[in-house]
C-alpha cells in the first residue's frame, strides 16, 4: 500500500481562522476534482457543485477549528451536494451515466485509462479510492467524511483495488 | 507490501504506478484563475441577494421541481397511507433496556458513532433440492439468474418468466417489460418507479420475479441540514420493498410495500419466502426512555413497529452501535413481514442455502507499537517512549452469524469468529448439516513516521525490508457444525496466496488461490472432522469464478496472468476435468487479451449452461458467447454495445433465442440460439 496518510492530531487549534477567500483559493481544486469524479466527468455539473459547496460555506459559516477540519467539512459537503444532484429527477432525465473523458489537454492516454477505470467504479468505492490515493486521506478520515464505518471504507478500498486490477491488467508487486 | 500498478504488455516501461497516473489525470481537472475569480464573485453576490441556491442552472432546477411535484403527489399519498401512520409500538421496555445498556457505551459522543457496512450475503446449498420457481405462461426452456444455490433465487437487474423480460434500470428508475419473441421481440411497457423527493434519495438495486409479481428492492436515504454541524447528513436509511402485480404487462400495479430501517445488504428468495438482510446504524441522540432512538423499526400494512426485544440477539462482543436485521416476507401475503430478527453487529455479505443464511463480516484487528528505526531495521519501544515512528500490525478476521430460516420464521441460532477474511459468498457452503468456509488470513505490518510540515501533519511509510517479508497471507478451510463450532480444518493451505474463487460440490470442494500461478485445490470433505487436500493443479492465471459444467467438468472464469511476474493481461476461460479429484487436469483454456469483464466479480453477469452448451459474459463494452466443443472453447458470437460499465449487461435464453440485455441503455439484442446469428436489437 502507498502510505502517505494525512493524519489529524495537530493540536494547535486555538485561534484558527480562515476566510472564505483563502479557503476558496486553497481548496477549490480539491472540491472540483472530487465533484468531477462524483458526477461521472460532467464538468459543468462539477462546477455547479463547487459553487454550491462554497456558497454553503459563506452562508452557514460553520465553526471550523483547523485546516483538517476545513478540508473534512468541504469533502463532506461536496459528497452530499453531488449525491443530491445525481439523484435529482432533473439530472436523471438529462444525464446518462456514461462518463466522458476529461476534456483536458496534455494528459497521457495511460493516465486517462487509469482515470476512467476509477470513474467506472461504483460511487462509494471510487470516492474512497479518490480520497485515499489523490487526497491522501487516512481510512479514518475517509470514514468520517463519508459517514461510514472504517471497516466499510477498508472494504471499499479493497474492492476498488481488486476491480481496478481487473480493469487495468494490474500487477501485484 | 502491495501497491496498485498496471501492467500492459508492449507499453514502454511496462509498469505504471496507479497513484502517479491517477494524480496526473486529476491534476488536469482545473479551472483557470479568471474562472475562479468569477465564481468567487458570483458566490458572494448570491449571498448578498439572499438566494437560497446559487446553482447556475436555475432553469434546470425549476424543471426538476415541476417534475417532482408530479412524482411527489403520488408519493405523498403513499407515504401518508403507509409510513406516517405510526400505530402503537410493540416492545418490551424491560428488554430494550438491556439493549440500551449494551449500546450506550458505544454511543457516547454522537459524532463518534460509526455504523457497520455490509458487503455481501451468502446462502447455503441444499442438496436435497429446493423447489425451483416454476415457469408460468411459457412451455419453452429458459435460463434464470445465475445463482449459487439451486432453488435459492438471488435478486438482479434482469429477470424473465420465459415469456417476458423484466429490466430494472437503476439509472432511470424504471422497469421495462419486453415480450420475448425472437425477431418480433418488442417493448410492452416502460414504467417509472418512485423518484426521490426533496428530502430523500432512492436507489433501486435488485428485482425478483415470482408468480406474476415483481419485487423491487430499493435503498432510501434522507438527509437533513444540521446547523450544529454545519452540513447535510443522512438522518435515516431505509430499505424499501415494492411488490408489483404484473399480470397486465402494460400497466404493472403496486400492490404492497414494506419499509425496513437500515441500508440494504442482500436478499434471497426460496420456497415462497423472501429474506432481506439490512444494516441499521444507530444515529445520535439515543435516549433510554425512547427505544425508537436505538431500536430498528419496520413499516408494513399494520403500521410501524419496532423489532421486538425478544427478536434481538446480543453477542458477547459488540464493538459498534449497529444492527444486522433479517426480515422474511411470505409471497402469499406481501402486505406484512412474516418475521424479523436482529443481531447487534454489522456484516459484509451473506451466503444462503434453502434453510439457513450465514451472514459474515470481515474486519481486521489492529495494533500500534512505538518503534525506533535505524539502518532499515527497527526495535520496539515502550508506549511512552519519545519516538515519532510506529509499527502498525493488522490481521484479518471474520464474524459469522447463522440464521435459521424456519420456513419464514427467522432466528439467529449461532455465531463465531474465524481467522481470515471471506472473499465472497462462494467461499461458504452448507452440505449435509455442515458448513464449509474458506478464508484468507492476511497479516500486514508496516512502519510509519509522523512528519510535521507547516500546518499539516502527515504520516510517511518507512521502508523496512524485514516488514515486507513479514506481510503474509495463508488459506484456511474450516468445517463447522450447526452451532458453528469447528469440527475440522486445514490450515496454511496456500502460503502467500489469496483465495480467488471457490465451489463446493457435495463431498468435494474446489478453490483457487492466486499470487503468481493459479493453484486449483481439490479438498475431500466427506469426514467433517478430517478434511484433506486431494490435489493441487498449478497453471498460469487464476479463476475468479468456478461452476460445474456438465458431467466431470468444472468451468473457471478469470484472468490470464504471466507465469513469472503474476501480471495479468486479459480474461481467461479454463475447463478442468474433475473426474478424478485427486488428479484434476486443465483440459482446455482460452485467453481474451486486453479484456475485462464484470463477471470477474459478479457471478450474475455470466451465464454458463452445459445443457445448451453456452458460456456468455460481458467483455469490455460488449458481450461474448462461447461453447465448449471437442475439448475446445469456440467463440460463437460477439455483440458490440456502448455499455460504459458492463456490469449492466445480462444474457439469457428462452426457447430458440438468446437475449443480451443492457439495463442502462435499456435495450435487448436477439440472437438465434442455434447459430448465434444476430437477429435484431430492440
Amino acid at each position: 500500500m502507498l502510505f502517505t496518510v494525512m493524519r489529524a492530531g495537530d493540536n494547535q487549534n486555538d485561534g484558527f481562522s480562515i476566510t472564505a477567500d483563502e479557503a476558496f483559493i486553497k481548496y477549490s481544486d480539491m472540491v472540483l476534482r472530487l465533484a468531477y469524479q462524483r458526477v461521472n466527468g460532467n464538468f459543468s455539473d462539477a462546477q455547479d457543485i463547487m459553487c454550491e459547496v462554497f456558497y454553503r460555506l459563506v452562508k452557514h459559516k460553520p465553526n471550523i477549528e483547523s485546516d483538517e477540519h476545513m478540508k473534512a467539512w468541504l469533502i463532506r459537503v461536496t459528497i452530499n451536494c453531488s449525491s443530491s444532484l445525481l439523484s435529482s429527477a432533473w439530472h436523471k432525465r438529462t444525464c446518462t451515466l456514461s462518463e466522458t473523458i476529461p476534456a483536458q489537454n496534455g494528459v497521457a492516454s495511460e493516465d486517462l485509462t487509469v482515470y476512467n477505470a476509477v470513474m467506472s467504479l461504483p460511487k462509494s468505492i471510487k470516492t474512497a479510492i479518490h480520497l485515499f490515493y489523490y487526497e491522501d486521506l487516512s481510512v479514518e478520515e475517509i470514514a468520517e467524511a463519508m459517514s461510514a464505518n472504517e471497516n466499510t471504507v477498508k472494504s471499499w478500498l479493497r474492492r476498488g483495488r481488486e476491480r481496478l486490477r481487473a480493469i487495468l491488467n494490474e500487477q501485484i508487486d | 507490501m502491495r501497491s496498485i500498478g498496471i501492467y500492459k504488455e508492449g507499453l514502454k516501461g511496462g509498469i505504471i504506478m496507479f497513484k502517479d497516473s491517477y494524480k496526473r489525470a486529476n491534476d488536469a481537472v482545473k479551472l483557470s484563475d479568471s474562472q475562479k475569480e468569477q465564481m468567487l464573485d458570483d458566490i458572494k453576490k448570491a449571498k448578498q441577494r439572499r438566494h437560497t441556491r446559487v446553482l447556475p442552472y436555475a432553469a434546470g432546477a425549476i424543471a426538476a421541481c415541476l417534475l417532482l411535484l408530479v412524482v411527489l403527489d403520488v408519493f405523498s399519498v403513499f407515504e401518508g397511507g403507509l409510513f406516517h401512520s405510526v400505530n402503537k409500538k410493540k416492545y418490551d421496555a424491560k428488554s430494550y433496556a438491556d439493549i440500551y445498556e449494551k449500546l450506550s457505551p458505544l454511543c457516547k459522543g454522537s459524532n463518534d458513532l460509526k455504523g457497520e457496512g455490509f458487503d455481501k450475503v451468502s446462502v447455503s446449498e441444499d442438496m436435497n433440492g429446493a423447489a425451483v420457481p416454476e415457469a408460468t405462461g411459457s412451455s419453452e426452456e429458459f435460463s434464470q439468474t445465475n445463482v449459487q444455490t439451486e432453488g435459492v433465487d438471488e435478486g438482479d437487474i434482469v429477470k424473465t418468466d420465459g415469456e417476458y423480460i423484466y429490466i430494472l434500470s437503476y439509472t432511470s428508475s424504471s422497469i421495462s417489460i419486453y415480450k420475448a419473441d425472437g425477431e418480433n421481440t418488442e417493448l410492452v411497457s416502460e414504467n417509472e418507479l418512485f423518484q426521490s423527493s426533496n428530502s430523500a434519495s432512492i436507489y433501486y438495486s435488485d428485482m425478483y420475479y415470482y408468480d406474476d409479481m415483481l419485487i423491487i428492492i430499493a435503498n432510501e436515504y434522507k438527509s437533513e441540514y444540521s446547523n450544529f454541524f454545519g452540513y447535510y447528513h443522512n438522518v435515516s436509511e431505509k430499505t424499501k420493498l415494492f411488490f408489483y402485480d404484473v399480470k397486465v404487462k402494460t400497466s404493472p400495479e403496486l400492490i404492497n410495500s414494506i419499509a425496513i430501517d437500515g441500508s440494504y445488504v442482500q436478499s434471497r428468495l426460496t420456497k415462497g419466502i423472501l429474506y432481506v438482510v439490512t444494516s441499521y446504524r444507530v444515529s445520535s441522540g439515543v435516549k433510554k426512555s425512547s427505544p425508537e432512538t436505538y431500536i430498528p423499526s419496520y413499516c408494513d400494512e399494520n403500521g410501524e413497529a419496532l423489532v421486538r426485544a425478544s427478536d434481538i440477539c446480543i453477542p458477547e462482543n459488540i464493538e459498534s452501535a449497529s444492527y444486522t436485521t433479517v426480515s422474511a416476507v411470505d409471497m402469499e401475503n406481501t402486505g406484512k413481514l412474516k418475521s424479523s430478527a436482529s443481531i447487534l453487529g454489522g456484516s459484509t455479505d451473506i451466503y444462503a442455502s434453502s434453510d439457513s443464511i450465514i451472514i459474515y463480516r470481515n474486519y481486521s484487528d489492529h495494533k500500534e507499537t512505538k518503534i525506533e528505526v535505524s539502518d532499515g531495521s527497527y526495535t520496539v519501544l515502550s508506549d511512552n517512549a519519545d519516538s515519532n515512528a510506529y509499527l502498525y500490525e493488522s490481521s484479518s478476521k471474520a464474524y459469522l452469524y447463522l440464521v435459521s430460516m424456519n420456513g419464514g420464521n427467522v432466528e439467529f441460532t449461532a455465531h463465531t469468529t474465524v481467522d481470515g477474511y471471506i472473499d465472497s459468498q462462494f467461499c461458504i457452503d452448507e452440505y449435509d448439516g455442515y458448513f464449509r468456509v474458506v478464508a484468507t488470513g492476511e497479516t500486514y505490518r508496516h512502519a510509519m513516521r509522523e512528519v510535521n510540515e507547516g500546518e499539516m501533519s502527515y504520516s510517511q511509510s518507512l521502508d523496512i525490508a524485514e516488514l515486507n517479508e513479514n506481510s503474509k497471507s495463508s488459506t484456511t478451510l474450516y468445517v463447522l457444525d450447526k452451532k458453528l463450532d469447528v469440527t475440522g480444518k486445514i490450515e496454511d493451505i496456500a502460503s502467500g496466496e489469496y483465495v480467488k474463487s471457490a465451489r463446493f460440490m457435495g463431498d468435494i470442494g474446489y478453490f483457487v488461490t492466486f499470487r503468481q500461478t493459479d493453484p486449483l485445490f481439490s479438498v475431500d470433505l466427506s469426514d467433517p472432522k478430517k478434511p484433506k487436500v486431494l490435489g493441487e493443479l498449478k497453471i498460469p492465471g487464476f479463476s475468479e469464478y468456478l461452476q460445474s459444467y456438465g458431467e466431470d467438468l468444472l468451468l473457471g472464469f478469470g484472468m490470464a496472468a504471466d507465469m513469472y511476474t503474476g501480471g495479468t493481461y486479459g480474461l481467461k476461460l479454463s475447463m478442468f476435468n474433475i473426474k478424478d479429484p485427486t488428479n484434476v487436469k486443465e483440459v482446455a483454456c482460452r485467453e481474451i487479451r486486453d479484456a475485462y469483464s464484470a463477471a470477474l466479480y459478479n457471478h450474475k453477469a455470466i451465464l454458463a449452461d452445459a445443457k445448451k452448451n453456452i458460456i456468455g459474459f460481458p467483455v469490455n463494452e460488449g458481450y461474448m458467447i462461447f461453447s465448449y466443443e471437442k475439448g475446445e472453447f469456440k467463440l460463437k458470437g460477439t455483440i458490440k454495445d456502448e455499455c460504459s460499465w458492463n456490469d449492466n449487461m445480462r444474457g439469457l435464453y428462452i426457447g430458440e433465442y438468446y437475449y443480451v440485455v443492457d439495463a442502462v441503455n435499456v435495450s435487448v439484442t436477439v440472437l438465434d440460439l442455434n447459430n448465434f446469428k444476430l437477429l435484431c436489437k430492440k
